[in-house]
């Protein structure tokens, strides 16, 4: 059984099992995930690779703990989630400066028009900045919700909380993007 | 439906999460309401944006640096492995140990135990043990007098001249002696303990001596004791008054002599206190033939010079 065909359930068996091999296909398969979730939380790269650096050895680490009861990316994202908040914390303590993104962020969706590119570049700063400046658990529900298109119900078992408190975050923190991001959009709905 | 209750659910009416009335509901507002549909667009285009943020590759090698430390890890035993495996060494080892431990436990608590009782009875117990090893039962004596006993030692006891062996030493004492006489358990008396404090007077040591030499006479001709505990008889009350401590014998007699013995020993002093153990069930004929062992502890006199005239006791 190839890389592909491997469950994540799988992995674990044999991980639990003493095969250590079988968690690089757990971190290949959801390196991007948790590093993208970390990094829109963060806003820093350097952080956002140490920290889910941590998430993966920290999931090692527990792994003889994960019963199955939940999806294994589940409990991953729920490592993740605890890792970053805790680490924005300590950033907002220490007030760090945090790497600009233009360096980190690539070419967004390959249009050639530099001049397009440069308003994206742009606007993703803005849409970054914004996100920074929400609550970490508001902006945590938009990330899962609108970046990576998680259900309302996996969002409520990854935060641990019920799905209603899930819809009102998600409210809150999408009104006050919008807020943050208005003078981008148009006066009437089109941009300007 | 009113503005206020549609935007409150266009969020997730723009995540196609509401049911089929609630959206239609708020599709037919939407059309007749243009600050609501405003609303909703720019709510639209922000998660747009947000949704438009570019994945962000990690650095390269993220994953092998993460195994390598992984590996690392995988080759340090846990706490718990360190202490167990590899379990055909580890399991001897702590089995012993824990053998070890527990003889270790059980030594303690034996010698604990033992000092723990009152010294001076513990003392008791290791002389009279050590009488009884030395004494060897000998064939039924012609006389039930005639029979090796054990020494007569001269117990230190000045710190405890009033000390009564406890119950059980004289009950052991009395089942040792017993089988040294060659007869069985509970026909004897055995054990008899007699405390007598010497008279005071200096010019009676000579008279002591005297009657000392008569009761040793009898003890003689009525082959009583050995010589050791003839001789101990003659040193025993005049070292009691020349040293100011108590000083024990032991004598054996015959039950019918023990009356006439405590009237003579009388004449040396005054017999503080008398005891009998173990208690017998039935009293014995006083003339009796069983051998009677008999613990003399004869106590210094006391001395008019320190002694207030109240505590003298009176002649």
């Amino acid at each position: 059984m190839d890389f592909a065909e491997r469950s994540d359930a799988e992995c674990v068996r044999r991980l639990q099992a003493g095969e250590t091999d079988a968690f690089e296909i757990l971190v290949r398969r959801h390196e991007k995930t948790i590093f993208n979730l970390v990094y829109r939380l963060l806003g820093d790269y350097d952080e956002a690779t140490e920290t889910a650096q941590d998430v993966f050895l920290s999931a090692y680490r527990s792994i003889r703990q994960f019963r199955g009861e939940a999806h294994f990316s589940t409990w991953l994202y729920r490592i993740a989630v605890n890792h970053a908040k805790t680490r924005r914390r300590s950033l907002a303590n220490a007030q760090r400066r945090t790497v600009p993104l233009e360096a980190a962020d690539p070419v967004s969706d390959g249009r050639s028009n530099p001049a397009e590119n440069v308003v994206q570049r742009e606007i993703q700063q803005r849409v970054q900045q914004a996100l920074k400046s929400l609550e970490p658990d508001d902006a945590l529900v938009v990330l899962l919700r609108d970046l990576q298109d998680v259900p309302y119900e996996e969002i409520a078992r990854i935060l641990e909380v019920p799905i209603g408190t899930v819809k009102s975050r998600l409210y809150r923190a999408r009104q006050a993007l919008k807020s943050r991001l208005a003078s981008y959009f148009y006066s009437d709905g089109k941009r300007t | 439906m009113k503005c206020d209750e549609v935007q409150a659910k266009l969020s997730e009416y723009l995540d196609k999460s509401l049911d089929a009335e609630s959206a239609h509901a708020i599709e037919s507002h939407l059309s007749s309401c243009p600050r609501c549909r405003a609303e909703a667009e720019s709510l639209t285009e922000s998660i747009r944006q947000v949704a438009g943020l570019p994945l962000v590759d990690p650095p390269a090698g993220f994953t092998q640096r993460v195994m390598v430390q992984v590996r690392e890890m995988a080759g340090e035993p846990s706490f718990w492995e360190r202490f167990f495996l590899p379990l055909r060494m580890k399991l001897p080892i702590h089995a012993a140990a824990l053998l070890l431990i527990g003889v270790f436990a059980v030594y303690f608590y034996q010698s604990e135990r033992l000092e723990k009782k009152e010294p001076a009875t513990f003392r008791q117990d290791l002389q009279l043990e050590d009488k009884n090893e030395r004494a060897k039962v000998a064939e039924p004596p012609a006389r039930p007098s005639v029979s090796r006993q054990p020494k007569a030692e001269v117990a230190d006891e000045s710190a405890s001249a009033d000390l009564k062996p406890a119950p059980e030493v004289r009950e052991r004492v009395a089942r040792s002696l017993a089988l040294e006489a060659g007869s069985a358990v509970g026909e004897l008396a055995a054990y008899y303990e007699l405390v007598i404090k010497l008279r005071a007077a200096s010019g009676e040591i000579q008279a002591m001596r005297d009657q000392l030499a008569s009761l040793r006479k009898q003890a003689e001709s009525e082959a009583l004791s050995t010589q050791a505990e003839r001789e101990s008889l003659d040193r025993m009350a005049p070292l009691a008054k020349k040293r100011a401590k108590p000083e024990t014998l032991w004598l054996t007699i015959p039950q019918s002599r023990y009356d006439q013995f405590k009237k003579e020993l009388s004449n040396l002093g005054t017999i503080e206190s008398e005891s009998q153990t173990p208690s017998t069930k039935k009293d014995l004929p006083s003339k009796s033939d069983a051998p009677l062992r008999v613990k003399i502890t004869i106590l210094p006199p006391v001395d008019p010079e320190t002694t207030p005239p109240a505590d003298r006791p009176a002649k």
